[in-house]
């Protein structure tokens, strides 16, 4: 490549990018990372250290801080099964399970997100390109994030914001958010009544097409009200610097 | 005005809901609580609750403020049962059961300013509309709910028990709760 190539290239990434610029030589590799939002060694009763990619497989098998009671289906009559390691979840928990007590709740999916981050990253693959850029966590982010960030508590209102058309953006839907930078990883969106905590928590290539995505999560919780979820996305950016989500995933 | 029947429902549905906790914990946005879901914003929010120290004696202020300090610094969202071994102070019964009483005061009060005609709906919708304002606070029912809320005051029971439900992680059960409520209203 010429120096007239080079500079270029630069001024192409400078105009599309603004804030980062697009590594796309040959030969170069993004590796799987992970923020300090990635709490799981915190979780954990014994003290795990998870420094390279192969550690995480550590994270699976040990023993969480306390065993949490589950029941797989909410008959009186259902099982009470105690979890108290993510390789039990994976095995024991399914799409119907709740805690036995529904005030553990919150502290359940804190565990369940971190072992499904956890699984996530260690499967991931280190990438070839990213188009990810530096501060992509900022006041604009409702404006360029898929929909189904949005926070949403009424199935009713969801199922009717799903079925119009014109909702692509995360910001279509949940309108006039205000935005607060706790730290270059974790950014506070919140309304009158509500807020959402958006934690990067990692990257890689989470579907295999060799170009970077991220982890993030995001804490739903209300003013004055229990309800609190914590959900869990990845999402991938190409080079016209648009976002779209890979999956959600259920805990 | 929410009976005496109605107020010992609704203070068991709060417990299932938060949790009775006598000791101080790290609820899962990271704010001291204790009780039955009960906010400490502060120092001095403990301090003027009757927190006991292991003998049943009352607790100074100087004690509160570094319980409240020390629970402040663990991780938040975990099991309340984590933070008891780090607790040395307790909420007596009876404390505990005052603060749930104002929580309920408070709501109901959020609910008749949502709904004008609260006091006139049926003990079924009244205790429908607690669960939800307990769930979504009072700021989220009032302008995220609009079909929900059209209904209400429409006294379509049954439109509003089609769309009551809540996303997960509300529980199957506590919605169908809600859901039979109003349903039961609305099919006499």
């Amino acid at each position: 490549m010429t120096m007239n190539k080079y500079f270029l290239l630069t001024l192409a990434c400078l105009f599309i990018l603004t804030s980062s610029c697009v590594n796309t030589e040959v030969g170069t590799e993004y590796p799987v990372s992970w923020t300090s939002q990635y709490t799981m060694a915190s979780l954990l009763d014994d003290a795990i250290i998870i420094k390279e990619q192969n550690d995480l497989k550590n994270a699976i098998n040990a023993s969480w801080y306390a065993e949490v009671d589950i029941i797989t289906d909410e008959n009186e009559s259902s099982e009470i099964t105690p979890l108290s390691s993510c390789k039990d979840y994976f095995s024991k928990a399914t799409s119907h399970t709740t805690t036995l007590r529904e005030y553990e709740t919150g502290p359940f999916l804190l565990l369940a997100k971190m072992c499904r981050a956890t699984e996530l990253l260690l499967h991931a693959n280190p990438s070839k390109y990213s188009y990810i850029s530096n501060n992509f966590l900022n006041k604009s982010t409702p404006h360029i994030f898929p929909s189904e960030i949005a926070f949403q508590i009424s199935t009713g209102e969801a199922e009717k914001n799903a079925k119009d058309k014109s909702k692509h953006y995360w910001a279509d839907i949940n309108q006039n958010l205000q935005f607060e930078a706790i730290s270059e990883t974790q950014s506070k969106f919140f309304d009158d009544g509500g807020s959402q905590i958006i934690d990067l928590i990692g990257r890689g290539d989470f579907n295999a097409d060799g170009i970077e995505d991220i982890l993030i999560s995001s804490r739903d919780s209300v003013e004055d009200g229990d309800y609190f979820n914590l959900r869990l996305f990845s999402l991938s950016v190409n080079e016209k610097r648009e976002w779209r989500l890979i999956r959600e995933y259920q805990y | 005005m929410t009976t005496i029947t109605e107020k010992n429902i609704l203070r068991k549905k709060l417990e299932k809901y938060e949790g009775k906790v006598s000791h101080m914990y790290r609820d899962s946005k990271g704010y001291i609580t204790v009780g039955v879901g009960h906010l400490l914003k502060s120092v001095y929010e403990a301090q003027i609750l009757r927190f006991e120290d292991s003998n049943n004696n009352p607790a100074t202020n100087s004690e509160i403020k570094l319980e409240f300090e020390t629970i402040q610094k663990l991780p938040a969202d975990l099991l309340a049962s984590a933070y008891k071994k780090h607790a040395t102070l307790t909420l007596p019964d009876t404390e505990i059961k005052r603060l749930t009483e104002i929580h309920i005061n408070s709501f109901e009060k959020e609910l008749e300013i949502i709904y004008p005609d609260f006091r006139l709906y049926p003990t079924q919708v009244r205790l429908a509309l607690f669960d939800l304002i307990f769930n979504l606070g009072m700021t989220k029912l009032q302008s995220n709910w609009p079909i929900f809320n059209s209904a209400i005051k429409a006294k379509n029971w049954q439109k509003a028990a089609d769309n009551s439900k809540r996303k997960s992680p509300v529980s199957a059960a506590r919605n169908k709760y809600v859901k039979d409520l109003l349903e039961q209203v609305a099919k006499p």
